[in-house]
């Protein structure tokens, strides 16, 4: 959806990623968590969290602020854990973060700047600048 | 992929490996060693136990993780589930004085 400019006016979710806001559109979200343990996940790429246990399921989880190639924060202990849909099959995965927001409406055809990871740009919420994630992209971003 | 795992801790992981794949579990100098029927081998930090089917979910395929016949869940804590017929991990090759970079940054990240 976020791809796809034009769309409209849509909600999204503002988590904190280290220094960044970030906003994940309501349609990709899931779940919020609190902190999950995480277990390693050795040889995973440096945007990968580790592995989580949620309700009996695992959860392969990512670093959001790795995933958005925000500048790194304080060392995070991830308190908040997004469960979110990515992908082109839309599959479950979860977003380490340091805070969840609000709930806010905005428009991603206004996002505007360079594309970081999977942020499709960037665009103002209230005083913020926060970037537009856009989990369609994961595995498919250059 | 159905049957009874053996689990094994690697690395602060757990992995799981079906146990009709394996053939030969042995302490060697450099730790223990599980032997496959492909004749490849593993090293492990602790062979925990055998447990019966695990059930297997799929890893995410927008992430670029190493082969794995899926992910899976024992007691509270997720699970790495080798396929055998595949390429094993490079975290659980065995130390070798010839490691690649890939291997030495898989057991050390």
């Amino acid at each position: 959806m976020p791809d796809s400019p034009g769309v409209g006016p849509t909600k999204a979710l503002l988590a904190r990623a280290g220094d960044c806001w970030c906003a994940i559109p309501l349609d990709d979200l899931r779940r919020v968590l609190p902190a999950v343990k995480l277990h390693p996940l050795p040889g995973a790429g440096w945007e990968i969290a580790g592995l989580a246990e949620v309700e009996g399921e695992p959860l392969v989880v990512l670093n959001l602020e790795r995933l958005v190639e925000a500048p790194p924060g304080a060392a995070a202990d991830f308190p908040v854990t997004l469960v979110v849909a990515a992908g082109a099959r839309r599959e479950t995965i979860g977003l380490a973060a340091d805070e969840a927001g609000d709930i806010v409406l905005l428009d991603p055809a206004r996002a505007s700047g360079e594309r970081r990871g999977v942020a499709a740009g960037e665009l103002a919420v209230g005083d913020r600048l926060v970037r537009l994630v856009a989990l369609g992209r994961l595995g498919s971003e250059s | 992929m159905s049957g009874r795992w053996l689990l094994l801790r690697r690395l602060d992981a757990l992995w799981a490996v079906p146990s009709a794949a394996v053939r030969e579990v042995h302490r060697g100098d450099d730790g223990t060693i599980v032997t496959l029927g492909s004749s490849s081998s593993l090293q492990a930090d602790e062979v925990l136990s055998m447990t019966p089917e695990l059930v297997l979910r799929g890893v995410p395929s927008c992430l670029a993780l190493q082969p794995l016949a899926g992910l899976a869940v024992w007691q509270g804590e997720p699970v790495l589930c080798i396929d055998p017929t595949a390429a094993l991990p490079p975290a659980l090759r065995r130390r070798a004085a010839t490691d690649t970079t890939e291997e030495r940054d898989a057991r050390d990240p």
